[in-house]
Parts: structure tokens; sequence; C-alpha cells
């Protein structure tokens, strides 16, 4: 059968490299995160790592967060329209971070290197390693880079693609124009070598299996890789009823104006319908609200990386995720609309907020034709919140970047979690004991609220309480999330999950409510920031 | 035998799920003298140990002087939640940080997901007002009166098991100790942990979690031991060692109070043995891997010491499922598992390529060809229509398996899928079994920065053998080895490893600061914790003087991950020096320095190490050489008329050529075309590539 794929005709060479490739990117990421220099990267794992073919499609990705993962194919096609595969050398790399070249936004920094086989260019690439790290600042009008602004370079250095390697070399002065505009030089050096050495392992490990198997074995591995992983998606997909389905939703607000208010009811609205037939699935996004002042503007990246989560996911959760996985997909999202942002619409609150409230909208609109395993929506965000200032203690200045659980929805099959991250983020928290030797901030209370999940047969999963007191004056903070308006909705007769609520409560007794976009504002010495994040649906009628 | 005359005794006992292994050795020579295999007793493990210790005393006489022990049952107790009604006291605020967990769900697209749940529930976690700043100072002194309102709740909750989890308890421990003393008195019989005691570092979820297993298992296991104890005291045995996770010995006391540190108990005994193995073999560098029923184990020996790693994570894999599991801060030997093992099951997925595991048909109803009841094809069913596995005696049970029930579940679910004969078929699961053995080797090894290419792969476990020469042949590694009655090799163990203890303490700083005097104070404190621990488990030992080590966890200023650079007890560094030696280690691990980055102390580790028992490799069984029989074995999609040799009649160091089998009562070791095995004179098997020496 000498036309017969290669995992029918060798199932075995097939599977061994297959996994070979997979484990790659998990080794990737373990050089990445042990090297790394932000507590983002080596505790939160905020990164994600991925092989590509010679074309730079995406055929192995990391168990990675999903924002990261479905936005790739994006990035790398970005990339190779600016250096297109034939003109890259050994030893080349380029660096991306341009939300409108194919970025999800600018913190998230990619990093992608040709892989050869052996010496000499063109016929020798066997394809690229890839790796995606958030930077915890890129400059921008505030620390941290994830402020509410009304234009994309107020967010911070934008890097179209760029080759900031030659032949295995740093184009140094690149690379002191970026860095000279970040905050904390040294330690981006740190995490850009980090990633340097972490594609470095990637390439060795796919070199070491050209040498086993031969450049045409492994290049039959990634195009049947790419086939595999569709063929499981659309049979999945034929399993569920055909049929269009709708749904909407409304953003709370982009920290400029919010859907509660008169002037922004209209102004930000999600809406979808999905068309299913036999093994594909369309998206289009007709209907939803134009690009809005702030930065909840999704990039079509991170729009199609909340599609492709969902994909996987309807799909049972056992796909190998790559570029393949995602062909049975189509998606169409109306130029300069929340959904496909254009330059220069702020857009870094998509990839945490807009991205999970995306995800519930579409599981929301998919909920017939998933049957007993739809689910309820969730808390719908990365709730990000952001310290900086000056220690007096330490004498140093320090910023700080964190993301905040919430409730899952529930389904039939049980209760959701409570506190966890949902749909499009993952990343860990950070030590309580940890922050606390860092910064002058006192934690004092680390919670679920109990009872904030949704009623039902099956409860949603409960929100947290986080709250933090500054010890020093001039604690400059923001806080990025959802659902404080739009709460959690129920399925199948559950309740909705308790709505998100955020505060501080000052020194001299006051309260004030913040938005869940709230741009920087300040805490005093004894001011407390509270913040509660959203319940998740219930299911079922209790 | 005249009880004056017989030599003392010492036993090492392994106890498995299936079987408890009970080996005696002559105190004074090492010298094997019995080994047995009895039938576990999971309702009472004890039940077992002690008729294996009646067994040798009738057979051999004389005194048993001491027995060492790998013990599952804190194990079997969290992964059953058998585990007593634990409370846990926390710092007010924070009573649900054990179930927030690191806020990472464990499956990304999984929508119905389950996490492990908290061994202690909400209603059970009480908060008290008292907290501590980073430095350890008091912001909120904890008053007697909070104290007395929570050993009231906690007496009145009927709690058998109380963690005590107070923020920045790693600094000072004042706190968790005055509530520690005062849930004594109020809960008398109790088992109270501080999460100071068992975890003296910074990250609470961390220690929390190690805290609250250590209460949890803490009550099972005290009754356990102390059961143990007293029927081996009553028999006049009254040194009782227990095997910990960091491959060091304990006592019964220092065991019950933290039992959280026996957790990998039983793969550290077997690693252990797999280190002495390595010295003996002048194999320092070794792979020891270990297959069983439904999973496979790897776990590195460098330069004759098994590698520890700071912290693990129990109880994870539910039915191959990530539920997130129970991290444990404790240290504890390196070994990676897999869901592979002789009864995973082989099925083709719905994008039509063959997978094998993760899930498994266990011991019920087990493979298809035991004829239990099981139809979906295994790994073991692969073997035996392969030829690999004998079907006549199968086990010390000696099952007979059933090659037509193989054949047909093979055929149903994986060859007429697939359009092929049964016999492809079974070769193809028996290559993709290997593979994903591969992967864990692989990642065993290059994960920690370690090259497979520079390791001899050590085979035990009754699967192993059949798959480890074309394991080893596909990482690299030099030479495969096979110890003699490698199902013995757990239990050998137990008795191999010295008693034992480490400690850690936070002392986050940067490197340039680090005062010798400070830091040799620390030290004589943490010195006098060891000793006295060390103390109770003196008469485990044969005797000798203490060994120390004692290493600095360093990490670049930013990062967060700690690198551990052993330092000189005698000549402490200062503070450049453990900068430079940093530097040193960084750049052989990463492969690049940062100059311009500035060097930080996290913490300090020392640990305490008394001289193990001798024990000696069990002596070779020769018998007259007979003629080989052969058996017709699938390889490469032929059938090759094999030769079967019985392992015991091997001659010293002639080689015998692949392809070849390799049979003893618990296993069969398969040797490829191109390898040749040679019988060492020690009795390890060696199995080496023809073109190189073996």
């Amino acid at each position: 059968m000498p036309d017969a794929p290669l995992r029918m005709r060798d199932p075995v060479t097939f599977e061994v490299v297959r996994s070979a490739l997979y484990a790659t990117c998990e080794e990737m990421k373990s050089v990445m995160t042990r090297a790394a220099f932000s507590p983002l990267l080596s505790l939160s794992a905020d990164l994600s790592c991925a092989l590509l073919d010679a074309r730079g499609e995406v055929v192995a990705q990391g168990n990675d967060i999903p924002v990261h993962l479905g936005s790739m194919p994006f990035t790398a096609a970005g990339i190779l329209r600016k250096f297109p595969a034939e003109e890259w050398l050994p030893g080349d790399a380029v660096l991306m971070n341009d939300p409108f070249a194919g970025g999800n936004h600018l913190p998230d920094m990619t990093l992608m290197s040709a892989i050869f086989a052996g010496d000499g260019g063109g016929p020798g690439l066997v394809g690229f390693a890839a790796s995606r790290v958030h930077w915890p600042d890129v400059g921008g009008v505030s620390p941290g880079s994830s402020a509410v602004t009304d234009h994309v370079i107020k967010e911070g250095v934008r890097v179209p693609p760029v080759r900031i390697m030659r032949g295995y070399r740093v184009e140094q002065g690149i690379l002191d124009l970026l860095l000279a505009n970040v905050r904390v030089p040294g330690d981006r050096m740190g995490d850009f070598s980090a990633q340097v050495a972490c594609n470095a392992r990637g390439a060795a490990r796919v070199s070491e299996l050209v040498a086993r198997y031969g450049a045409a074995t492994l290049a039959a591995v990634m195009r049947e890789t790419l086939d595999y992983s569709e063929a499981l998606v659309g049979e999945a997909l034929a399993g569920l009823r055909d049929g269009t389905y709708r749904a909407s939703a409304l953003l709370d607000g982009d920290g400029y104006s919010q859907s509660a208010d008169a002037a922004g009811r209209d102004a930000f609205r999600l809406a979808v319908a999905v068309e299913k037939v036999g093994r594909r699935l369309s998206v289009d996004f007709a209907g939803t609200s134009p690009a809005v002042r702030g930065p909840v503007n999704a990039p079509i990246a991170v729009t199609s990386s909340a599609c492709y989560y969902v994909l996987l996911a309807v799909a049972g959760g056992h796909v190998p995720p790559n570029a393949g996985a995602y062909r049975p997909m189509r998606i169409r999202a109306p130029e300069g609309s929340l959904v496909h942002a254009r330059y220069p619409s702020p857009v870094v609150a998509a990839n945490t907020e807009t991205s999970n409230r995306l995800a519930d909208l579409l599981l929301a609109a998919l909920a017939p034709a998933l049957g007993d395993r739809a689910v309820a929506g969730s808390y719908g965000c990365g709730a990000v919140y952001t310290l900086a200032g000056i220690d007096p203690a330490r004498g140093a200045s320090f910023v700080h970047y964190e993301t905040v659980g919430g409730g899952m929805g529930a389904s039939s099959r049980g209760p959701g979690l409570g506190g966890f991250r949902v749909h499009m983020g993952n990343t860990m928290n950070l030590p309580i004991e940890a922050m606390e030797a860092q910064m002058p901030v006192r934690f004092e209370a680390y919670g679920l609220r109990p009872g904030s999940g949704g009623g039902g047969r099956h409860a949603g999963g409960e929100g947290v309480l986080k709250s933090i007191r500054a010890l020093a004056d001039g604690v400059e903070f923001s806080v990025t999330a959802e659902r404080a308006l739009q709460p959690a909705p129920g399925i199948a007769g559950g309740g909705a999950g308790a709505a998100a609520r955020f505060s501080v409560a000052r020194a001299d007794g006051s309260i004030a409510t913040l938005a869940s976009k709230t741009p920087s504002a300040r805490l005093d010495r004894g001011d407390v920031l509270v913040i509660e994040t959203a319940g998740g649906g219930g299911w079922g009628i209790a | 035998m005249d009880a004056e005359l017989a030599p003392g005794l010492v036993l090492g006992v392994d106890v498995g799920g299936t079987f408890t292994d009970v080996v005696a050795v002559e105190a004074a020579t090492g010298r094997l003298r019995l080994a047995l295999k009895l039938l576990s007793t999971p309702g009472d493990p004890a039940e077992a140990v002690l008729a294996g210790v009646d067994r040798v005393r009738a057979a051999l006489g004389g005194d048993v002087e001491a027995l060492m022990h790998g013990t599952t049952v804190g194990t079997n107790a969290l992964i059953e939640k058998r585990g007593a009604r634990t409370a846990l006291v926390a710092t007010a605020g924070f009573r649900d940080v054990i179930e927030l967990r690191r806020q990472a769900r464990p499956l990304l697209f999984d929508l119905a997901q389950r996490v492990s749940q908290p061994l202690v529930p909400r209603d059970l976690r009480i908060e008290v007002a008292e907290r501590l700043a980073a430095d350890g100072s008091v912001v909120t002194p904890l008053q007697d009166g909070a104290i007395a309102a929570a050993a009231a709740t906690l007496a009145a909750a009927k709690v058998e098991a109380v963690a005590i989890c107070l923020l920045h308890s790693y600094a000072d421990d004042r706190h968790e100790r005055a509530m520690e003393a005062a849930l004594r008195d109020a809960l008398p019989g109790a088992f109270v942990t501080c999460s100071s005691d068992v975890c003296r570092e910074y990250r609470e979820f961390e220690r929390f979690s190690t805290a609250t297993v250590n209460a949890y298992i803490g009550p099972p296991v005290r009754r356990y031991l102390q059961r143990l104890e007293g029927a081996l005291s009553s028999r006049g045995i009254a040194r009782f060692g227990i095997v910990k996770s960091n491959g060091g010995i304990t006592g019964a006391a220092n065991a019950a109070r933290h039992p959280v540190h026996l957790i990998e108990s039983g793969p550290a005994a077997g690693l252990i043995a797999a280190a002495s193995l390595a010295r003996g073999e002048g194999e320092l560098n070794l792979i020891a891997f270990d297959m069983g029923g439904t999973t496979a184990k790897a776990g590195v020996v460098l330069d004759g010491k098994p590698r520890l790693t700071p912290e693990f994570v129990a109880d994870r894999f539910v039915d191959g499922v990530d539920r997130g599991g129970y991290p444990l801060r404790s240290p504890a030997l390196d070994v990676i598992e897999i869901g592979a093992g002789g009864g995973s099951i082989a099925a083709i997925d719905s994008g039509g390529v063959l997978k094998v595991g993760p899930r498994s048909a266990g011991a019920d109803p087990g493979p298809a060809c035991y004829g239990r009841g099981g139809t979906l094809p295994t790994v073991t069913d692969a073997h035996l229509v392969a030829g690999t596995l004998d079907p006549g005696s199968y086990g010390p049970d000696a099952l007979r398996l059933d090659e037509e029930l193989a054949r047909r579940a093979i055929a149903d679910h994986v060859a007429r899928p697939l359009g092929w004969d049964v016999e492809r078929a079974a070769e193809a699961i028996l290559a993709i079994a290997t593979a994903s053995m591969v992967e864990m080797v692989r990642l065993a090894t290059v994960r920690r920065g370690l090259d497979p290419r520079d390791f001899a792969l050590l085979a035990y476990g009754g699967a192993g053998p059949m798959h480890a020469a074309a394991i080893a042949r596909e990482v690299g590694c030099r030479t495969m080895l096979l110890p003699p009655s490698p199902g013995l090799f757990s239990a050998l163990g137990a008795l191999l490893g010295g008693a034992r203890h480490d400690i850690v303490r936070t002392m986050l700083q940067p490197a340039d600061a680090l005062d010798p005097a400070t830091l040799a104070a620390t030290l004589d404190a943490m010195g006098r914790e060891l000793a006295a621990r060390l103390e109770s488990d003196r008469e485990l030992s044969p005797g000798g003087a203490a060994t120390h080590a004692v290493a600095l966890d360093m990490r670049f200023k930013g990062q967060l991950f700690e690198i551990a650079v052993p330092i000189d007890r005698g000549a402490l560094p200062s503070g450049a020096e453990a900068a430079r030696a940093f530097r040193k280690a960084y750049a052989a691990e990463y492969g690049y320095d940062l100059t311009e980055a500035s060097v930080e102390i996290v913490s300090l580790r020392s640990s305490a190490s008394l001289n193990p028992w001798q024990a000696a490799l069990p002596e070779r069984q020769r018998s007259v050489p007979l003629s080989p029989m052969r058996r017709s074995v699938l390889d490469g999609g032929r059938r090759i008329d094999m030769p079967v040799v019985a392992r015991e009649s091997l001659a010293d160091g002639a080689p015998l050529a692949g392809p070849a089998l390799i049979v003893e009562a618990s296993t069969t070791l398969r040797v490829l075309a191109g390898q040749r095995a040679v019988m060492r004179k020690s009795g390890v098997l060696a199995v080496s590539e023809e073109s190189r020496d073996a």
C-alpha cells in the first residue's frame, strides 16, 4: 500500500515520532519555566511552546494555555508573510508581539526559530520551534502593560516580526532598542535568554528525529499529525445535531463606559451564529458591536483561539492541539468590530477577558447541539489585577500582575468547580507568602465566596474573595475583570451565579465600589482592595 | 539449629498490592539466607509481614536483630480516602487555601472535570485570629481565648486529626506550637500536625497540603506501626525501621510523627536497591525501570546515588486521568510514572490510530488471556500471541494463560478494524507500549538535563524485562541490566537504606549578604534537630558515625526556581564563593550564565544519615546447562524459532547472542537480534549491542 498514509502503513513509526514531537514541546517548556525570571513564567507558567512544519503549520503544541495555543497559527502566518520560509537560514529567529500581524496582545512575545536538518539553507529547512511568553512588562503608560487606554501605542512597545537572530547570533541593536523601552530590562533579558535556550532545545530534538528517521518520514508524520487531529475533530462534530445556533451577550464595559449606562447599552454586544453541518462548523460574529474605546477589543487571533478552544472541548478534550484540528472550522468576524480589532484599537484585555466571554458565548449557543454535555456560564474572565509602586522598606520598585480564579459552570455531569481558572487561561496563582516577602502589602483574605455559585440540581462553582491591604502610600493598582454587570447564566433551569464585585475600603472607613475595568487608581497605607470574582451558573431545576 | 550458634538475621520486607516479599540476610555478612513470597493481606497488612517473620524463624532459627520495611499503608489510605476525620486550623481569612490549590485546572479542555477533593471538608476548616509577617514578626498575636475557642470547637467535632496551617509559620512557628500544645490537651489521642513541622519552607499551598496529608494518614499509619511494633517486640525484635520516600530508614516513632515522609516508601526501596547494584557493578549512572500491571516507573541513579526531588504529587492520576493530586513538599526519590503496564488496554481511537493505555484492565478482570471475563486486548495478551510469554506458568500463582482468548480480543478490537492479521496487531501493540515507555525514560533524564546515552538501564518488576532491551536500544543506553531475582529487589532495598533525615530552612537573601556566622549558627541548629531525629533511629543502624550533607538552594534574583548547590560543611563558603558555585551549576544546566544578574539564596538544606545494613544480591542458582528449548516468537513481521534459555543454566561470561529469550521464575528477558547477553560473575545479566562491549 505505497499510497496509503504512513499512519496506516506504519502506525508504530507514526505514533513514535508523533509522541516525540509532543514530548519535545513539554521539554521546551520545562527548559523555559526553570530558567525564566518572571514569576509569571516560572510560577504561573504563562507560556507555550510549539513545533511547526516547514510551511509554518503548527504541528505540535504543549499542554498549554488555550489562548496561546489557538493564536499560534496566526502568529506563525504573520511571521512567514514577512519572512517567507525559503529565506530562512540556520540560526535565524524572529521575534514579534504585534496584535495586528498575528499576535494576541503586546505582553505575549513570540520567538520563532528555524530548524535545519543539516547545514546549508533552503531545502534543509525541516520546520520551526516557537515559544510564546508573557513578559510582565513591555512598556506603555503603566507598569505591567495591562492598563486601560484608548490606543494600542499606549499599551507598550509594538514589535512587528523582526529578525532578532541571524546565524545563531543575537542582533544586539534590535534587542537593545527593545529593552530600552521596557521596565526592569535585566529580567527581560533573562526571559529572552530562556526563550532562546528553549527554542534551541526544540530544534536539537527535531534534528535528532531527522537523523534517526529521515526528513521524508518526519515530513510525513508532521503532515499526517495534522490530518489525524482533523479526523478526530470531524468525527466528534459528526455526532452533534446539525443546525444553526445563536447566542448574544453583553460585555461589562471597557473602562470608559459600561453596558449598564444608557450610552453603553448597545456598545458591548457580542453576537454569534454557529452553523453545524456534518463534520464542519461555521462561526459568524455578524451583529457584534464595533470596536470600543477601551482595551477589550479582540484581535482575530484571540477571537479564533476562543473558537478553537470550544472546538477542542466539544471534541472531548483528547484531540492533540494543532493546526489540523482547526481545519473543520470557518470563522467570520466583521473587521473593525469587537471581535476583529484593527489598528489602533487597544487590545490588551481581550486576551484574558473578552476571550473567556466568547468561549461562554459559543458554549451557550451550542447548548442545544451538545445536549447533556452542555455547560452553564463561567466567571468569564481572567480577573487580572496589578499592583505597582515603591517599597519604602526595601527601597525598590515593584510590579505585580496576577490573575484570580472563579466559578465554572455546572452541567448534567456535576457541579462546577469553584476557584479555578476557566476556558482560555490556566495560569497559577502566586503564593501569598512569596508576594508578601517582595511587596508592601498584606493579604487579608483568600478564599471561596460561599453560596456564590448559581443554584440548581448541580450548583455552579464558587467565585473567589481576595483582599489586599496596602502597607505603603502610593500603591498604583488596576483591575480588569468581567461579570460584575452580566452574571454567569445557568442552564436547563439552573440559576445564575453571583456577580463579581470590586471595591476599595479606605483607611478612613469609606468604601468605594469599582467597575470591573478600573484603570490605574491608588491605594494608600491602610486601604484594602477587595476582589470578588463571579460564581458559575447552575444546571437543572433544584 | 542451635539458636546460640545461628548467626543473627536482618529482615527486609516489601508489602505490595498482591504480594508481600520477605528476605532474610545474615547481619554480619549480608549473605541472603531465605526469600519468601506471601500473599498480601490488605485488610491488615501486618498479618502477612508477621507470617513471613514467623516462617523465617521457623526455617532458620537464630535471632532476628532487625526488620526493615517498605510500606504502602499511608499511600493506600490516601488513595482509597480511608484516612482520619481531619480538621484544619487556619489563619483567619485563609481556610480555603487547600481547596483553591494553585487555581490551575488539571485538564484544559474537559468541561466537566473533577479535581482531587480537599481532605478536610469546609465545615472542619476553622479560622483563628492571628497573623505573622513574612519575616516572622507578629502582626496579630494569637490570643489564649482564640486558642481555647478553637480547641473547644474541634473537641466537639470529634476529630481524629488536626493540621495546623498558619501563614508564614516557616519563618516562626510560635503560633503553630501554641495551638498544638492546646490541642494536645483538648484532644487526647488525636493526631496533631504543625505545617512548620512537616515542611519549613514558604509557599502556603504546598506546605498546607503536606501538613494536611500528614494529619489525614497519621492515625491509620500510627495504628499500623504500633500494632506491628508491638507484635515484633513480643517476638523479641526490638529494631524496626521503615523506608522513607527519601530512601532513608527511620524508626517507628519518627515514622508515626511524619507519615507523609513514607508516601513513596515502596518505590524508594526499589531505587535504593538499584543504587546499591549500580555501585556494586560499577555502573554508577543507571535508569531504574520497573513495570507492573497498571503502570511503569523510571527513576534515576546518578553517580551511584538515587536522585532526590524536593517535591512530588501524590494520588494525581485516577484511572489514568489527571486530577491534580496532593503536592507534598518533602524530599523523595525522583520517580516518573506512566499508565503503561501489562494490563494496559489497546484500542483504536476515533481517528483510526492504535493506542495503548492509559486505561488498564487491572487485576480484575485482567487481560483477556486470564480467562476471568476480560475481553479487551492488553499488552500481556499481545506478549502471549507474540510468543514472549509462556502460557504454561505465569506468576507465582501459576495461572494458565489462554492464548485463544488473547487472539480473539486482539482480532476483535485491533486486527479486524485495521484490516490486519492478529500477529501483526500483536506486534504493533507491543511496539507502541515500548514507545510510550521510551518517552518516559527520556523524560526521566532529559527533563532533568541528563543524557540517557550516559546511562545503563536496569529492569525489574514482572513485565519490565520483556521490553527493557528494546527500550535500551531506542534511547541509546549502553547496557541493559537484569538483577538476580528481580522480584525480590524491593525487599532487599529496604535493608540497604541507612537512617536518613532531611531538613530545609527558607533563608531568602542576596548571596552577597550571606553572613558566615549566621550560616554556621543556622547549620548548628539544624544539626541539633537532625541529631535528635537520628538519635532515635541509631539502633536501626549496624553502627558507625553519621554523615552529613549540606546544600544551598540558589537562583538568580527574580527567578522562582532554584538549583541546589552542595557546600562543604567543614569549610563554609563566603557569599561570593557560594554565588560562583551557583553560576557554574547554572551554566552547566542551561548553557549560559547571566553576568548582569545577582544571585540569591533561597534556602539551606541539610541531611544526616547513618550506615545501612549490608545485603548482598542473591547468589546465583546454577543448574546443569540443558540444551535450550526453542519457541516460535514474532520478530519484525515473521515468526522466528528462538532459543529459550533458563537463566540458571547460563555460564559466567559466555555470551548468548540474540534473538533469544532468557526465562526465570518470575519473568522473561527478551534479547534482540544484534544484542548479546552475558552473565556477570555477580549474577547480574548484562545485555549490550554486539558492536559494543558488555
